[in-house]
Order: structure tokens, then sequence, then C-alpha cells
């Protein structure tokens, strides 16, 4: 003889049921001889079981894997702060704080030399595109001088700047080359100021 | 009859909701060493497995989502340590018994008693079971787990771990040894 609910006397035996579904099961045993008779058969066993007390840590085991744990924390805190990632976008970071630093410092020195071109060397080393950015530079401050108009009028494109600059040296006579074309080298070095 | 074992069963239950390691050691690590020292019948692997557990609960402890309870969580991974374990011990051919363990630690006056007499003749009913009833039975008594918390460790249906258990109870019944101690009744 069997009954579907067997199973149930094993929730009910280790008290997992609620009230209510306790309560029924009661009933249920009431009424079925093979749920009752695994019930009182089983249920010494069931509680004996139950009876076993917890396990007890040996001596010094709890300190032991206490200070594993702790340990354990800090490297995993450790471990989360040092990746390579990490470590790998500080440096890069780091070297470009540095890389703006070293061309801003640079750039700094160079602006601060160009008006004081005092002799060939600085110029052999300016690119042509140097040069505009220092004919701006020249223009205005010599413009704050003798044409304050000039700065009145509040340019702000430099390539405007530029072109009217180079009118006024059209007009104060370019140095020119043998075919009557303007002397662009001998030119820019008679804007700067200094001898060929 | 019925409402007394009602009674001696329904303790009140502790539930565990922090997930810090430390917290969960002094709550489960003597529940863990229990049922690792029973599975394993071996102190120092089972110290081995309590400690690896709680290293691992701290390691994953953001892994853990919620969907069974934190104990069940807790025992699930002492029990596959306790599996790899054995997995690894069956490579050295190398297999302690509980009893065998039991025989060669000290003896001590608590050990000589009667209960701890009582509770190695049901260890050893234990080991003798099928593996997969025995580890529901071991995650029952020494665990200390619910039904429902079983069937979350070891991944099963709920009806499968109460039929296991049930299929297991019926086994020990039979054995000899747990019923010369009074612990089984005359079958009715």
């Amino acid at each position: 003889m069997n009954c579907d609910k067997t199973q149930q006397c094993m929730l009910y035996l280790w008290g997992e049921m609620t009230a209510g579904e306790s309560e029924a099961f009661a009933e249920h045993l009431a009424q079925c001889s093979v749920c009752k008779a695994q019930v009182e058969r089983l249920g010494p066993l069931v509680r004996s079981m139950q009876a076993i007390e917890r396990e007890q840590l040996p001596e010094g085991l709890a300190e032991r894997i206490r200070a594993r744990l702790s340990r354990s924390r800090r490297e995993h805190f450790r471990r989360l702060w040092i990746t390579p990632r990490r470590a790998v976008a500080v440096a890069a970071s780091i070297l470009l704080i540095l890389g703006l630093s070293v061309m801003w410092r640079l750039m700094l020195n160079r602006t601060q030399q160009l008006p004081d071109s005092s002799g060939g060397q600085i110029v052999d080393t300016l690119t042509e595109e140097d040069y505009v950015e220092a004919l701006a530079l020249v223009w205005v401050s010599e413009s704050e001088s003798s044409e304050g108009s000039l700065i009145d009028a509040e340019i702000e494109d430099i390539g405007a700047a530029v072109e009217h600059l180079l009118q006024q040296v059209d007009e104060n006579s370019v140095p020119v080359d043998s075919d009557g074309q303007p002397n662009s080298t001998q030119g820019w070095y008679w804007l700067w100021g200094t001898n060929v | 009859m019925y409402n007394q074992v009602k009674q001696k069963t329904s303790k009140p239950k502790q539930r565990l909701t922090s997930c810090d390691p430390a917290e969960l050691f002094s709550q489960l690590g003597s529940v863990v060493y229990g049922y690792a020292l029973h599975m394993l019948a071996d102190p120092g692997q089972a110290e081995d497995v309590l400690g690896e557990t709680f290293l691992r609960v701290c390691s994953r402890k953001d892994q853990y989502r919620g969907r069974g309870s934190i104990k069940s969580w807790v025992l699930g991974i002492a029990h596959r340590l306790c599996i790899d374990t054995f997995r690894t011990r069956a490579r050295r051919r190398n297999p302690v018994r509980l009893s065998e363990s039991l025989a060669s630690s000290e003896p001590s006056p608590v050990n000589r008693s009667e209960r701890d007499e009582r509770n190695r003749i049901v260890a050893e009913a234990i080991e003798k079971l099928p593996a997969e009833q025995k580890e529901v039975v071991m995650l029952k008594v020494y665990g200390q787990l619910t039904f429902r918390e079983i069937s979350e460790t070891l991944r099963v249906p709920l009806n499968t771990a109460l039929g296991r258990m049930h299929l297991a109870t019926k086994r020990l019944a039979l054995d000899p040894n747990l019923g010369k101690i009074g612990l089984i009744k005359d079958e009715l």
C-alpha cells in the first residue's frame, strides 16, 4: 500500500511545515495508516539526528581562519586598486601631463624669444608657419606703439592681419630678386630688422 | 506524539541577512566545519575546506544574488569544495573513513560519553548511505539546512531532496546498529 504524501512525512518530522500545513497533515495521518506508520517508525531516528550537536571548532582554528580572512580582504582591496589596466592608465596620464607641460614650456620660451630676434640663429630654426605667427606678434606689438588705430580695429583674423602687414611691406619697398619679384627670405629678414 | 515531534523540531531559526564574511564565519563556521568533517572524515581537510569556503565567500560575495538563503549559498560552496576534495583523494587513492578517523583521534572524556557514542554510530550509519542520499542527510544533519535550502544547495527540486531524505531515513531505520541503541522502533 502506498500514499503519495509519504514524502511530506519528512517535512512534518523535521518541523518544516507551517501551522496550517502541519494541522492538515495531522488530519491526514489520522486517516492514512501508511504515513502514520512512517511517522511512528522514523520519528525517533529523526529526533536522534536532530539531537546531534553542532560540531565545535578545534581550539585556535577560528582565530587562524579569521586571520586568513583579514589578510585576504586586505589583498583583495589592494588587487582592486592596482590592476594592470589602471596602472597603464595612470602611467599614460602622467606622461600626458608631462608632455603637455614640456610643450607649454617650449611655446612659452619661443614666444618670449621671437620679438628679440637680434641674430639669425633663432630665425634659422624657424619654419614658415612660425614666421607667420611671429609676424603677427611683431605687427601687434609695433602697432601698439605707432599705429594704435589698428589695435582699436580689433582685427581678429590673424590671416587678415598678416595680409595687411604684407601690404605695408610692399609699400615700403620690400627687397626684390633680380627678376623683380619680392625676395621672400630677405623680406622676412627685413621685416625682422636683421641683416642678411 | 506528533505534537511532541513538532514542538521539538520547531526551533526559532535565525535568518542570515549579512554577507559580511567575518560575520558569516561567526554564525556558520562550526556548521561548515561539522559538515566538512563528516563529509570528508578528515579534520585536516575539513579545516582546509572551512578556510577556503570563507575565502571564497570573501572574494565572491558580490556574486550572491539573493535567490536562495545565504546559508545555502555558503554550504553550497563548502559542498562543492568537499566534492573537489573527494575527487583529489580518489586520484591519490587515499580514502579515509570516518570510523578510522575517529578511532585514531585522541580519546577524550567527551568522546567517551554515551551521547557521543550514539552520534558516532549514527555518523557511521550515514556514511554507508548511497552518495546522493548521504549528501542530503549530511546537509540536513550537519549543515542544518532546511529541505528548501538543501534543494537550492544541490540544485535539485524540493521533492527530489525530500524523496532522497525519505529513502535515506528508511534505509537508516534498517541499520542493525541503530536498532541496538534504541533509535529504531520495531516494525509495526
